[in-house]
């Protein structure tokens, strides 16, 4: 499944500045190939995470479209989007992202348990891949913040979605983690996926097929 | 993994001293909407069973007495107290124009002393004539009271065939009333004679506080009810100007106080109810919009992983609900322990008839508690639970990371 942002731009009223409009992307196209990893990176502010927010299908854009193959993702009903969200994208988000009432298996199966879906057996599986398998019942406030991230990226992956985006994968981890993560999206590229990877990290430049730049809101 | 379904009770779980304080402010709300509403409905039925027991039209006692006793309190409610006049003066009442039925009524209180086994009000009715007291009576025991039998009311510990002792003068409990919620429950009735038996020993050991009187030929007051067609205003007035030494008091203007005190109470509930509901409502209000507040973050990921808006406002609601629920049954249970078991002494503390609800009506204000607690919650985080639901989640992610 490859993801096609098109014509897409976006813009948010903020008060006190000149024309009131605070331009955060610049109207562009974006590709997502399928089997690929993608890379943005860029400054902080320079509207990297906003496209991908967009791509992802949790940020309606305030003008163009996107498209996962041929589905129209921003003309869908909003339950249908959340589903839609479920079945086919992973998605790291940047920080910290544990649900606190859950404890780790729980955070990692929730894609599953949503929509009440067996999901131990994958959870179980992806924690061992990214070295958390002994912290299953261990609530969130007792891991450290790269055990955090790992989580937050075996929640991302353990659908074994289609589309993956990663904003700042690898923040929170050592050189060791962060090779492991890498290693994995580059393994889902390699399956079929569509990787998409915001970061100011150029370890990640290594394990891409696309680097993009954005800088004040443009792609470069 | 039926995780999102349990979710509410898991959050309530993990914060436990905010749900604990949330839950208080819920149970607080239902507490007095629940005790206040069974107060209000006790006092009301208290009253009702009043008006019932009333059964006449006037009410005639010593001139004296009128000026000095609370004769609401004696006559209408049981409370101790007595007063006498000599028996000549029923004859010259149901001489008088208007007057159709009349008959006499003698009071007595005990001591809580040796010589008697309680301190009580002791009423003494003409079986041959009385129209008041006998077919309240009659309901629980239907035989003719003998001399020295007495009739219990239902607060008094004992039951029929035990033995009473006043002015160390043994009676025999003959039959135990039904609850009324005023102060006959806890009089002891009994014939004219063994009331004036129970007067004499008094007087003979020198513990009545009248010691001229002749027992055989005293008083204490009149019941009178009118003949069909005559004004009532009219015939006490005939009988204060034409019989010496007496007050005729119309009865329903000795109820009108009563029922005065239960409006003004009632008032008072109501204000209480509807402080306490803006209070929780506000409180509630701040509560959930910290709640929310702090958890945007976490409601974000929910949206991103696949919830609908649809199902986190669901879930959000739920665990609203679940502690305003929570709240209300334990308020409504902690009222209920409060006003039910208690009644009698809110009762003295009130100085008023009360008589506790019946089972249905307890439960349908639980009902209204409970439903009156959930709609604090729903209301106080409408907007709330509205904007989490709407939320930007591309926004939200981005708060404290």
């Amino acid at each position: 499944m490859e993801v096609r942002g098109q014509q897409i731009r976006k813009e948010y009223y903020r008060s006190g500045t000149g024309s009131n409009i605070f331009t955060a992307v610049e109207e562009c196209d974006f590709l997502v190939p399928s089997g690929k990893l993608t890379v943005i990176h860029g400054r902080s502010g320079s509207g990297k995470s906003t496209i991908l927010n967009m791509l992802a299908g949790i940020l309606k854009p305030t003008g163009g479209s996107v498209f996962y193959d041929d589905t129209d993702l921003y003309s869908m009903r909003d339950e249908e989007l959340a589903r839609f969200r479920n079945l086919h994208i992973g998605y790291v988000p940047q920080g910290r992202s544990a649900v606190p009432s859950l404890n780790v298996l729980e955070n990692v199966a929730l894609p599953y348990a949503l929509y009440e879906e067996d999901g131990e057996e994958a959870a179980a599986e992806m924690m061992e891949r990214f070295g958390i398998a002994d912290l299953s019942e261990v609530m969130p406030d007792r891991l450290s913040g790269g055990e955090l991230r790992r989580m937050a990226i075996a929640r991302a992956l353990v659908r074994r979605p289609e589309v993956i985006f990663a904003d700042e994968p690898t923040g929170d981890l050592d050189d060791e983690n962060t090779v492991a993560v890498f290693g994995a999206l580059r393994e889902l590229a390699a399956a079929g996926a569509a990787v998409l990877v915001v970061t100011h990290e150029e370890d990640a430049f290594e394990y891409a097929d696309h680097i993009y730049a954005m800088n004040a809101g443009k792609l470069e | 993994m039926r995780i999102f379904r349990k979710l509410p009770i898991l959050n309530l779980c993990r914060r436990p001293v905010r749900s604990a304080m949330l839950l208080c402010i819920a149970a607080l709300l239902s507490f007095t909407v629940f005790g206040g509403a069974v107060m209000v409905s006790g006092l009301r039925r208290g009253m009702a069973s009043l008006e019932d027991r009333l059964g006449a039209d006037i009410l005639v006692v010593p001139e004296e007495a009128a000026r000095k006793n609370d004769l609401e309190s004696i006559v209408l409610q049981g409370s101790t107290g007595y007063f006498y006049m000599d028996d000549s003066k029923l004859d010259e009442i149901a001489a008088v124009d208007g007057v159709g039925q009349s008959t006499s009524q003698i009071f007595l209180a005990s001591l809580a002393a040796s010589c008697c086994s309680a301190k009580v009000q002791l009423m003494g009715f003409d079986p041959a004539t009385d129209f008041t007291v006998l077919p309240w009576i009659r309901k629980s025991y239907t035989e003719d009271l003998k001399e020295m039998e007495i009739v219990v009311g239902s607060d008094i510990t004992s039951d029929e065939g035990d033995t009473l002792t006043f002015y160390d003068t043994d009676c025999t409990v003959a039959a135990k009333l039904t609850r009324t919620g005023t102060n006959y429950d806890r009089c002891v009735f009994a014939g004219a004679d063994t009331i004036r038996v129970l007067t004499a020993s008094s007087v003979g050991k020198k513990l009545n506080q009248f010691k001229e009187i002749d027992p055989n030929h005293v008083v204490s007051c009149v019941l009178v009810n009118v003949n069909e067609g005559a004004d009532i205003d009219q015939v006490a007035s005939a009988i204060n100007d034409s019989v010496d030494g007496v007050t005729a008091v119309r009865t329903t203007s000795m109820v009108s106080g009563i029922a005065a005190n239960l409006s003004g109470i009632s008032h008072l509930v109501r204000i209480l109810i509807a402080g306490v509901f803006i209070l929780a409502f506000i409180i509630l209000m701040i509560a959930f919009t910290m709640l929310i507040n702090e958890r945007k973050r976490e409601f974000a990921i929910l949206r991103v992983f696949g919830v609908s808006r649809r199902s986190l406002a669901g879930s959000v609601w739920s665990e609203i609900l679940l502690i305003c629920l929570t709240g209300a049954l334990a308020g409504s249970a902690a009222a209920a322990l409060v006003t039910l078991p208690f009644s009698g002494a809110l009762r003295s503390r009130l100085d008023m008839p009360m008589l506790s609800p019946g089972i249905g009506t307890i439960l349908l204000y639980l009902l209204l508690a409970v439903l009156i607690c959930a709609a604090a919650g729903t209301l106080s985080s409408f907007w709330n639970v509205s904007r989490v639901s709407r939320a930007d989640i591309s926004l939200a992610l981005r708060q404290e990371r």
